[in-house]
């Protein structure tokens, strides 16, 4: 038992050291090979090795940004203001959708009389009384309108007190554009790639595709970021936008009932239509004068209410121009001048006519029409509800803006095109965060992963060498000669460089090739020409090889030292 | 004064606003101090109205008008003096002076009247009403029957348009005469063109409806006319209105905090004294009485 518990201990205190072994890394790098267009994965530890003539694809990892991010910035503080947000932002959005439904609810009712405005009045209170949130604003902002109105009691003129209250349920939904865009920006942190070249001189930055711009010799950052936001979070953002969609709609659904109604109320003024024939079957008792001022105005009635009906048809939502109200006004300045003037010439004249009487309860009716559309009109929330359209528009859009990254799929790195460079050179490449809130001029970058790696010359390559080589021609019997014999050579090596072993890059380092060299084996003072195969390590400094020499006609071998610096009486062995 | 002396046309008996004038200045007989604030009220409401169809006289002059409005509210002070009720009504008819002196432009008042803000309240005022009453008197064409006297001639107390402090609320005290306050309870329940809502109680929930419920009755929303409003704090009113809620079907009359009335007169709504009333409590009756 105790044993077990040991072992339990252990896994324990291993636990943290083990996930954060198994955390995603941030990049992943890839090496596209130039000529074949291979890719070989660059290994996440250590110093690793690219060719120095690739392309490197640099991947950052959308998710593991974001959780470092999060881990940077203390998670618990940012997780809870976010949802404090959000859920801010969906209370208000939820109060507006109740009050455009209750506002839909009582234009529709089809048992209710559409010209009814008390209709709409009474089922749009009786829906916020049972809603206790909306009831409590309703007050509040019911209050402020008093304290506006005892300041100057003339704003009972101006200012309807509902469609104040229903305006300031609106301002909510106005100031949660900001809320998002202040959630946006608290929740952004920009991400940023960098890549450096150290070589023995110091260091230069590269360009990095996708990643920064690099003009006349200076580099500019590409707009890049992540969003601290979580996925179950910007689920419930994305249900936000569903929703300011949804109210949207019902906005939209509202204002075509608004008119339809209208529409629906504006036949009751048919008996206009009817009014030039009376009026002119009634030309016995009516005088000429009197008929062509009735006719004037009865064309101007007319003429607002076919403009009325035809903006009716086109009405929409974000029409900010379009105002019925207006267009109605004029109606009925109209109707009441052609009531005035109907009244006040045709009184007059014997009511015996069946014609006059017919043209004074048209005027008499048109006038009632006129004003009970006016006071369906008259405290419509036509306004709120265009308001509560736009802005659930923009809500929506707003949201739409928010996705957990806005960083390139990838960054790359041509090697080829980062000037002079060296077999041995390493490259740095950092991934970096800064909140989004430092300016530009005073950033805090914070390196959140680090990579670097070595350029070789990965493959074969070849390479000539220039050098001595300690001669054998052991077949010869000169038993006066020495066994070994200084003889130049050159060579053409073959040589691959690891992407794998550092060791064999740099110590090892072998080369294969052929070689040449000039022998004076006959001892005659005219050399001999010779060649063969020829094998280097060590970086070139060991050699050994056979050769064939054509003058003699002889085999010999050879082993060769090649030190990279110069020893009194020893020729120098480095050139190439 | 005036640094000429104004081309006055004097008083015309018959022109419709002298009427108004002469009911402001007439008080019923034998006031109590809890009568005063709705008789103020009342006369207030009158001369108002007076003053409303002067400035539609498009015969006289500002300063003429001035001169006039301010004669008239001499004589209602005159009228509460009195009763010995001056000093109570005092610093409302003060206000009302400086009304008078702001709505009127500069030429059409007196030089004095320029200082008489910063003057000391209501003393100052008061004087300035009397010597304007003087100054008038002495230079227009005067008819002494109406100017001449003060209040003597006894009238029926008319239903105000307001209480000093409300905007659309007649409010009767606690200590008002019952008769009076009965015969203004009858002329209100006879109103029958509004939208009408009536707070009995005297008690701090009552003034607390009655206070939230007249900026709303005054200004509702919606499209809707204003409504108007009765604050009866006596108890020797309750019997009235509890009869006429037992008329109007209501069980419970002595629960009624809040009543509202259609502008036909029937009953609309009660909101009784366990019920919220707040702004929106009040809307709903409002628009429900519509």
């Amino acid at each position: 038992m105790r044993r077990y518990s040991f072992l339990l201990a252990i896994a324990l205190l291993a636990a943290p050291f083990i996930a954060s072994a198994q955390r995603a890394s941030i990049l992943t790098i890839e090496e596209i090979s130039r000529n074949s267009g291979r890719i070989l994965p660059v290994p996440e530890s250590g110093l690793a090795i690219v060719d120095i003539n690739s392309k490197l694809r640099i991947v950052p990892n959308a998710e593991a940004v974001r959780s470092k991010a999060l881990e940077l910035a203390g998670k618990a503080q940012i997780d809870r203001d976010l949802r404090d947000k959000i859920s801010r932002i969906e209370r208000i959005l939820r109060e507006q959708e109740r009050l455009v439904m209750y506002i839909r609810r009582a234009i529709e009712t089809p048992e209710r009389q559409p010209d009814s405005l008390m209709t709409l009045l009474r089922a749009t209170m009786r829906d916020i009384g049972a809603d206790t949130l909306l009831r409590a604003r309703y007050n509040l902002y019911s209050r402020e309108y008093t304290d506006r109105l005892r300041a100057d009691p003339s704003l009972r003129e101006r200012e309807d007190r509902f469609l104040y209250i229903l305006g300031r349920y609106n301002e909510s939904l106005d100031s949660l554009r900001g809320e998002l865009q202040t959630l946006e920006k608290s929740a952004r942190v920009r991400f940023s790639l960098r890549a450096f070249r150290k070589d023995r001189s110091g260091g230069m930055r590269l360009h990095i595709e996708n990643f920064d711009l690099f003009e006349q010799g200076q580099f500019y950052e590409v707009e890049n970021w992540a969003l601290m936001i979580s996925p179950d979070q910007l689920q419930q953002l994305q249900s936000l936008k569903n929703l300011a969609a949804t109210l949207n709609q019902g906005t939209d659904k509202a204002l075509q009932d608004f008119r339809d109604k209208l529409f629906q109320m504006l036949p009751a003024l048919t008996c206009l239509e009817q009014f030039p024939t009376e009026l002119r079957l009634a030309s016995e008792t009516i005088p000429l004068d009197v008929r062509s001022i009735l006719d004037r105005s009865w064309n101007d009635v007319r003429q607002q209410l076919d403009l009325l009906r035809g903006e009716l048809t086109t009405l929409s939502p974000t029409a900010d121009a379009y105002d019925v109200k207006a267009r109605w006004a004029a109606l009925r300045f109209h109707a009441d001048s052609l009531y005035q003037s109907t009244l006040r010439n045709l009184m007059a004249l014997p009511q015996t006519n069946v014609h006059v009487r017919n043209l004074l309860q048209c005027t008499e009716q048109t006038r009632t029409d006129i004003e009970r559309i006016d006071r369906f009109l008259r405290a419509f929330p036509q306004t709120y509800l265009r308001k509560v359209y736009l802005a659930s528009d923009e809500l929506a859009a707003e949201v739409l803006a928010f996705d957990l990254a806005q960083i390139p799929e990838a960054g790359l790195l041509d090697l080829a095109y980062t000037g002079r460079r060296e077999e041995g050179d390493e490259l740095l490449i950092q991934a970096l965060l800064v909140p989004e809130s430092d300016t530009a001029a005073r950033r805090r970058y914070t390196v959140i992963e680090e990579r670097t790696a070595v350029m070789v010359i990965a493959g074969p390559r070849a390479v000539p060498r220039v050098g001595l080589m300690m001669a054998n021609p052991y077949t010869l019997q000169q038993p006066d000669a020495a066994q070994f014999r200084f003889t130049p050579s050159a060579a053409l090596l073959v040589k691959f460089g690891s992407r794998r072993s550092h060791f064999y890059n740099r110590f090892l380092d072998p080369g294969l090739g052929i070689v040449t060299a000039s022998p004076d084996f006959s001892l005659d003072g005219i050399p001999e020409f010779g060649a063969g195969l020829a094998a280097t390590l060590f970086r070139d400094i060991a050699s050994a090889g056979w050769c064939w020499n054509f003058g003699l006609n002889k085999p010999f071998y050879f082993l060769g030292v090649n030190l990279p610096f110069n020893l009194p009486g020893m020729p120098v062995g480095t050139a190439r | 004064m005036f640094s000429t002396v104004p081309r006055f046309l004097g008083l015309r008996p018959k022109a419709p606003w002298a009427a108004a004038f002469q009911a402001a200045a007439r008080l019923p007989e034998g006031l109590t101090a809890g009568d005063v604030p709705v008789a103020l009220a009342s006369s207030l409401t009158q001369w108002l109205s007076g003053s409303g169809a002067l400035v539609a006289d498009a015969g006289y002059s500002a300063a003429e008008r001035y001169c006039l409005r301010l004669v008239f509210l001499w004589k209602i002070y005159q009228a509460f003096e009195a009763q010995g009720f001056g000093a109570q009504v005092a610093e409302e008819i003060a206000r009302s002076v400086l009304d008078v002196v702001e709505e009127t432009p500069g030429a059409g008042r007196p030089l004095e009247a320029a200082g008489l803000a910063m003057a000391a309240f209501p003393g100052a005022v008061l004087a300035h009403l009397k010597s304007v009453h003087d100054y008038y008197r002495a230079y227009a064409p005067t008819d002494e029957a109406i100017l001449g006297t003060a209040g003597v001639t006894p009238a029926p107390l008319l239903l105000p348009l307001t209480s000093p402090g409300f905007m659309c609320t007649v409010a009767l005290p606690a200590d008002m005469d019952v008769g009076l306050a009965r015969e203004l309870w009858r002329q209100f329940m006879r109103e029958n063109t509004a939208v009408r809502l009536i707070t009995v109680g005297a008690e701090a929930a009552a003034r607390e409806a009655a206070e939230t419920a007249d900026p709303i009755f005054f200004a509702p929303g919606g499209g809707q006319k204003p409504g108007r409003c009765l604050w009866a704090q006596l108890a020797g009113l309750m019997p009235d209105i509890h009869q006429w809620l037992q008329q109007q079907g209501y069980a419970h009359p002595s629960d009624a905090r809040c009543i509202v009335l259609r502008a036909n007169g029937n009953l609309s709504a009660v909101l009784t004294k366990t019920d919220v009333i707040d702004d929106f409590a009040l809307s709903e009756a409002f628009f429900n009485a519509c």
